[in-house]
């Protein structure tokens, strides 16, 4: 089994970025510059990533192959770390063994199958339906999430899904704006939708995406375009776009909220939500629920035209 | 897409070269992204620059999706091209090894711009000719 000697040196990002340089002809492959973000006290780097902060320090990691060359090569790197020295302090590196493991598959072991409601399972394609606990009669979604967005892991993507447990009725035409990984666009399709649109602005989740409606048996209804919602025309029965607070509020005001009955608007942090609410409001809609799961939300709207109708159908019948 | 940032990670290592070895592999592999994904894309994006250093910034999302931005070359090999030398001296005030030009200078600064730390393509180009003279590159007009 391969193994290699793990150098790592914490630094300031000028100093790491020049001793990268000075060392990259001794180390094999590359090298590695993790980013930490300045961080208030008692905050995680989730929390402040989200603003983009200044970086505090960067962690080097460099490889070196355990092997005939090993001495010589960390004798070079000593040299180079010796003359970054002479200009500026520079704490020891740390050096540990790591064996060649499977590296290229490590990252399935983040992405499990996860129940989004009691009939609701999304699983990996790796992994089997049987074991991954499904029951006779529940909806599944397999997925391969490549590199676009919406695992079902993240709460806007579960905020979603649970709003399209409750509002998609059979026969209805769904948009979904921002599909990513195209894990509603499917979810809409299973729950009886007759006719589902996705776009998305990014070609690789378009790819991801077709390969995801095809792996779930619902391409004769799910269809996904390059581009944003223009490039789906028509007029829908339910709007779903889980993408981010300023993006959703542009699209309103670009024309969105006339294009549908119903909309559900995710992406959205708590403190944003009236931010979307006002742009929803500002083109005549109406919010009529708002949930929430950790620091995002989800907002369900309607035409408030069509509120109208409903109450007045309501008057009528009492 | 809602989007959270979980890390920023950034590799530097040789165009169309990425593979799940180190140090791609293990510095990438424990933030949960598909590391075979990263590395076809990478390598896809930077096939017609092979032979230079290209860094790539990953930003990987608390759903462990990510994206990546490509950089420049290092200012240094650059300048090793454009001498057409192997590597800089190891003593560059006593012993030149090689010159560049100006307009050559002016074309390095132009390529590093949106990289360096500089307000102008004039500060830009003063720390190429910084970065040739500490290499025992000597600047020609």
């Amino acid at each position: 089994m391969q193994r290699w000697l793990e150098l790592s040196l914490e630094t300031d990002a000028e100093l790491a970025e020049a001793i990268s340089e000075a060392i990259f002809p001794f180390v094999e492959g590359g090298v590695a510059l993790e980013q930490k973000p300045v961080l208030r006290p008692g905050e995680q780097p989730e929390d402040r990533w989200e603003e983009q902060p200044a970086v505090a320090s960067v962690v080097l990691r460099a490889y070196l192959p355990v092997d005939a060359t090993l001495e010589e090569r960390r004798r070079r790197i000593e040299e180079a770390l010796h003359l970054a020295r002479m200009v500026r302090p520079l704490p020891q590196p740390t050096y540990r063994e790591v064996v060649a493991q499977d590296w290229a598959e490590a990252w399935k072991a983040h992405f499990k199958p996860l129940r989004i409601s009691e009939r609701v399972l999304v699983c990996p394609s790796w992994v089997s339906l049987d074991e991954a606990g499904a029951k006779p009669d529940d909806i599944t979604i397999v997925l391969d999430p490549g590199m676009a967005f919406g695992t079902g892991l993240h709460p806007t993507t579960q905020l979603c899904m649970q709003a399209l447990l409750k509002h998609v009725r059979p026969g209805m035409r769904v948009l979904d704006v921002g599909c990513g990984s195209g894990i509603l666009a499917i979810l809409a399709a299973k729950l009886g939708a007759e006719k589902v649109i996705g776009v998305d602005t990014d070609p690789e989740a378009v790819q991801v995406a077709r390969e995801n409606v095809a792996r779930n048996g619902v391409s004769d209804r799910v269809h996904i375009f390059h581009g944003s919602h223009d490039v789906a025309p028509g007029h829908y029965h339910l709007i779903v776009a889980n993408i981010l607070a300023g993006v959703i509020a542009r699209l309103l005001r670009e024309g969105l909220g006339a294009r549908g009955d119903l909309f559900v608007f995710s992406g959205i942090l708590d403190s944003q939500a009236v931010e979307v609410t006002k742009a929803a409001t500002n083109v005549g809609l109406r919010c009529v629920a708002q949930e929430g799961m950790g620091d995002w939300v989800a907002l369900t709207c309607e035409r408030a035209t069509l509120t109208r109708q409903r109450s007045v159908t309501s008057q009528d019948a009492s | 897409m809602a989007k959270k940032v979980k890390s920023v990670v950034k590799i530097q290592i040789e165009a169309g070269k990425a593979t799940p070895a180190p140090p791609i592999g293990p510095s990438l592999a424990p933030h949960g992204i598909n590391l075979a994904l990263f590395c076809k894309e990478y390598n896809a994006r930077t096939a017609n620059m092979a032979g230079y250093i290209i860094p790539a910034t990953i930003t990987v999302y608390t759903d462990n999706s990510f994206t990546f931005t490509l950089g420049t070359p290092p200012t240094s090999q650059l300048i090793q091209k454009a001498a057409g030398i192997e590597k800089g001296s190891s003593a560059p005030n006593r012993q030149k090894v090689g010159k560049i030009t100006m307009a050559q200078v002016r074309q390095i600064a132009e390529m590093k711009m949106k990289d360096l730390n500089a307000v102008d393509l004039e500060g830009a180009m003063k720390q190429v000719i910084g970065t040739a003279r500490s290499m025992g590159v000597e600047v020609v007009d």
